[in-house]
């Protein structure tokens, strides 16, 4: 019986989290404040009104006899923490009387835990918290809970709690004397498909007290013991004995991030729980290693006196060595134009994060290839054959600034940024580009409830042709070494067409499978309007045809884009062939990002299985390239037409390579989590789409990014 | 010179088991020796670029010091750079013309590449002759210590000055990440 539990957090994160040593070196202070057994702040099995470090992602692996719980969970605010979490329970009572043991079952469950008044001298820290609040429901409960320490090394805790935490030693509602009778019972779940917005639920029904003590008794350990107001009604008895309501656990600081916690359980269990943490604002190796840049050549005073005028300079001998030259920190050419005292560059090959970067780094290769005359360079970053923003710099200005105390405000302060009319012809003969690739892929497959993980490893071959400027072609190959994704025999029981729900046949068929095969068009219209058209095979699931137009302002945190589409379902081979479902889908997104890293995207349009509905997408972005999300779509199909998980939603983490591993790169790497993959709300998935492409070169990101200016 | 070069590149044997003074007699180039403890790494650096006082030196596999009469007031990657600093007072007090405390400031890139101010609070403490020997080549040199302390921080960077100003040798702390930076000059 695999007890051992191999989950994508597991898979992908693990690897991060064990691979590199996140945190800083300096111990936490005080009494540390640790996950529970659920996977967010607390005790043990119980809450605590602490939280840990804004920004913390953390992955909480707890097991004790029937149960194993792996839970995600981000410091999403210094005072707010979501958890994600998936249990795989044995032996387990169903949910009312009577109703039959199930002798195993997999439960994903949403977890809030909200501290809302900090810790005082004289105040406890006080925090709520919702639990299972649109799972299904096995974990449902609620909490009101205040920590305070009471000797530097000693932290007491007490609480409320219903639901799942108030079934021990429970009373009367206290909210009953307040809001009414009708607090005293819980009314129950609402459906079977889980994923309700299970609110009628929560602070009804009995509630009891629950509470505990911590003891920092070193450094590196700390001691726990606890009053559980739980009972597991669903397991006591069965699964294991619940012999008494107390709880004791031993928890070691294996490095900082790092804990691992033995417990003694319900007066009848030996548990343990591992908790790995890093955060995304703490890079391990102290972020990308990137070599020393070109240094800024400076002019000596006398060299324009000595008749280097710029017509004495061989212009096409100047853009071969700009071109070896960016080509040595990994840029290319586009072009290169000289008129009156001021040079033109356009360069290729930057990214959202290192836009700031690799515009300081052209002006000073510039600075060591162009005759002393010239004074201003105009820089223009160029992505996809788009150029929204040039940079103008003097040169004078980086001759003065390169030492200087203040040398990234001073040099942003004085630097023109413009978004660019439209587009310019720059002559150049850098056309065709051609770019293959060639490595491995792993691709998971998740919370299948006939297996929770599974996973291809193969090789993928990847090629790009851009044969003049603005025009795409991309393809990309995949074929499997060894995995089971074949695997999955559970037909999709879907009743809406199956735009996404047929993957196990995707899967199985697809080796070697097509996974794009596209030519896209990218173009400007105007000043800040971008647009791009794609025809081809877009998704291992979809072809046809692609059109968005962005509206980008250079400095507004406002964006709007429009994207419609016309597909048809491709083969389950991902070979040329397609089958007979199309369908024209497409929406109108609004982006906006908030000035404290939050960035909000929202599509209102046509999904892939002709429903309508919106899309929420809110992310917490890290200036070096991270982020965390979640989204959620809300559509006119029913939650008992979408089946399972009454509506699509899930998890984003984006992390940068460079972050991992410290080698100068501009890659990242995306996971997608869902904890059900149905048809209802899917959206084609489209490679190069526009905002992404062009929002590092526009005003916020540019600014944000101009900290690696000098480096 | 193929000596030097290959004492640059990586896992190559430290400089200080390939350089012998009658190599070093053979080139007029400037030379600095530059070794980092913390990060268990040293090198041979060639000037790259003068910009008004500040000479950067640059190793083979492109690291970059730059020094400004001698004082490190940039590095580049080595990853925990130190990305700008005012060191004006330390030059004075170097040059005796300040007593007391004084002020020095650093910049640095956090982790989300953020610039991260630096102030320290810094004093000379004594300054004694000493004979140093770079590579059997004796030098009288006067060593000057500067004790700076910042929040969670107090660090001594140790500069050994001839006797026409010249730093001959020095230790100076670079970043929470790369430590102490200690340099050599092997050629003048």
């Amino acid at each position: 019986m695999a007890e051992v539990m191999l989950d994508i957090q597991a898979v992908a994160l693990a690897a991060i989290l064990s691979g590199v040593c996140a945190l800083p070196a300096a111990g936490e202070p005080g009494i540390a404040t640790t996950y529970n057994t659920y996977g967010y702040p607390g005790l043990i099995d119980m809450p605590s009104a602490h939280s840990r470090p804004d920004a913390e992602l953390a992955l909480n692996v707890s097991h004790f006899r029937n149960t194993t719980r792996t839970t995600l969970t981000f410091q999403i605010t210094p005072r707010l923490s979501g958890s994600f979490r998936y249990s795989n329970l044995y032996e387990l009572k169903g949910p009312s009387p009577g109703a039959p043991v199930r002798d195993f079952i997999y439960d994903r469950s949403f977890s809030l835990h909200y501290r809302f008044l900090d810790e005082t001298r004289r105040r406890p820290a006080v925090a709520v918290g919702l639990n299972d609040f649109f799972g299904t429901g096995i974990y449902q409960s609620e909490y009101l809970v205040a920590s305070k320490t009471v000797h530097p090394s000693v932290r007491v805790t007490g609480g409320i709690g219903w639901g799942r935490l108030g079934s021990a030693g429970s009373f009367r509602n206290l909210l009953s004397y307040v809001l009414g009778s009708r607090m005293d019972t819980r009314p129950g779940r609402l459906g079977d498909e889980g994923s309700k917005l299970e609110a009628q639920n929560w602070f009804r029904g009995p509630a009891a007290l629950f509470g505990g003590v911590e003891w920092q008794a070193s450094d590196r350990l700390k001691l726990t013991a606890e009053y559980s107001s739980d009972v597991y009604p669903q397991e006591d008895g069965i699964a294991f004995e619940r012999r008494i309501p107390v709880n004791m656990g031993a928890t070691y600081r294996l490095r900082p991030g790092a804990h691992l916690s033995l417990n003694y359980l319900h007066g009848s269990e030996l548990g343990v729980n591992l908790s790995l943490a890093l955060n995304p604002k703490d890079p391990p190796n102290g972020g990308a290693r990137d070599k020393a840049p070109p240094p800024v050549v400076a002019r000596t005073p006398d060299a324009a006196q000595l008749g280097w005028a710029p017509k004495d300079v061989k212009g096409d001998d100047l853009s071969e060595r700009a071109t070896r030259a960016l080509a040595a920190i990994d840029l290319e050419l586009h072009s290169l134009r000289i008129t009156g005292d001021t040079a033109r560059v356009v360069f290729r090959g930057t990214s959202r994060t290192r836009s700031g970067q690799d515009i300081g780094r052209t002006a000073r290769v510039l600075t060591g290839i162009l005759p002393p005359a010239i004074e201003t360079f105009e820089i223009v970053p160029m992505v996809s054959g788009l150029t929204p923003t040039q940079v103008t710099l003097n040169r004078s200005d980086l001759e003065a600034l390169e030492y200087e105390f203040d040398s990234s405000w001073s040099s942003y302060a004085r630097a023109r940024i413009d978004s660019l009319e439209r587009v310019v012809p720059l002559p150049t003969d850098t056309y065709p580009i051609f770019r293959p690739g060639f490595g491995p892929y792993l691709q998971p497959a998740l919370f299948d409830p006939d297996e929770p993980v599974r996973l291809d490893f193969g090789i993928e071959a990847r090629a790009t042709l851009e044969p003049a400027r603005g025009l795409i072609f991309r393809g990309a190959v995949r074929k499997r070494l060894v995995g089971n994704l074949d695997g999955s025999t559970r037909p999709s029981d879907s009743v809406l067409p199956h735009v996404r729900s047929d993957f196990a046949l995707y899967d199985r068929e697809g080796d070697p499978a097509i996974i794009e095969l596209t030519g896209a068009q990218y173009f400007q219209p105007s000043r800040d309007l971008y647009g791009r058209v794609t025809l081809g095979y877009l998704e291992p699931m979809f072809g046809g045809l692609s059109a968005e137009l962005l509206w980008k302002p250079l400095n507004s945190r406002f964006g709007f884009g429009v994207e419609l589409n016309y597909v048809r379902q491709r083969d389950f081979n991902q070979l040329f062939g397609f089958r007979d479902y199309r369908v024209p889908t497409g929406h109108a997104t609004g982006y906006w990002q908030f000035d404290n890293g939050y960035h909000l995207r929202v599509d209102a349009g046509r999904y892939l299985a002709g429903d309508w509905g919106t899309t929420i997408a809110l992310d917490r972005e890290f200036k070096n390239g991270w982020k965390v999300g979640a989204f959620a779509t809300f559509t006119n199909v029913s939650a008992s037409e979408f089946g399972e998980g009454s509506f699509d939603k899930g998890i984003v983490v984006t992390i940068p390579i460079d972050w991992i591993s410290g080698e100068p790169t501009r890659d990242d790497f995306t996971t997608v989590l869902r904890p059900v993959q149905r048809d209802g709300g899917a959206r084609l998935e489209v490679a190069g789409r526009l905002y992404e492409t062009v929002r590092g070169l526009r005003g916020r990101d540019l600014q944000n990014n101009w900290g690696r200016f000098w480096r | 010179m193929c000596l030097l070069l290959a004492a640059c590149a990586q896992k190559a044997p430290h400089p200080r088991q390939v350089l012998t003074r009658e190599g070093l007699n053979t080139s007029d180039d400037p030379l600095l020796l530059a070794e980092l403890a913390d990060l268990e790494t040293a090198a041979t650096l060639a000037p790259s670029s003068r910009n008004g006082a500040v000479r950067t030196w640059a190793s083979g596999d492109r690291v970059s010091l730059s020094l400004r009469h001698g004082v490190l007031v940039a590095s580049r990657g080595l990853g925990h750079d130190l990305m700008s600093a005012d060191v004006g007072n330390t030059l004075d007090m170097l040059d005796g013309q300040t007593s007391g405390y004084y002020e020095r400031f650093h910049t640095y890139l956090d982790g989300e590449y953020q610039t991260l101010y630096r102030t320290f609070r810094c004093k000379r403490s004594g300054a004694r002759a000493e004979r140093i020997v770079i590579f059997d080549r004796p030098q009288d040199t006067t060593r000057i210590e500067e004790h700076c302390v910042s929040p969670g921080l107090k660090l001594t960077n140790i500069y050994w000055r001839g006797p026409d100003g010249f730093l001959w040798k020095t230790r100076q702390w670079v970043s929470p990440g790369a430590g102490y930076l200690t340099t050599e000059r092997l050629i003048r």
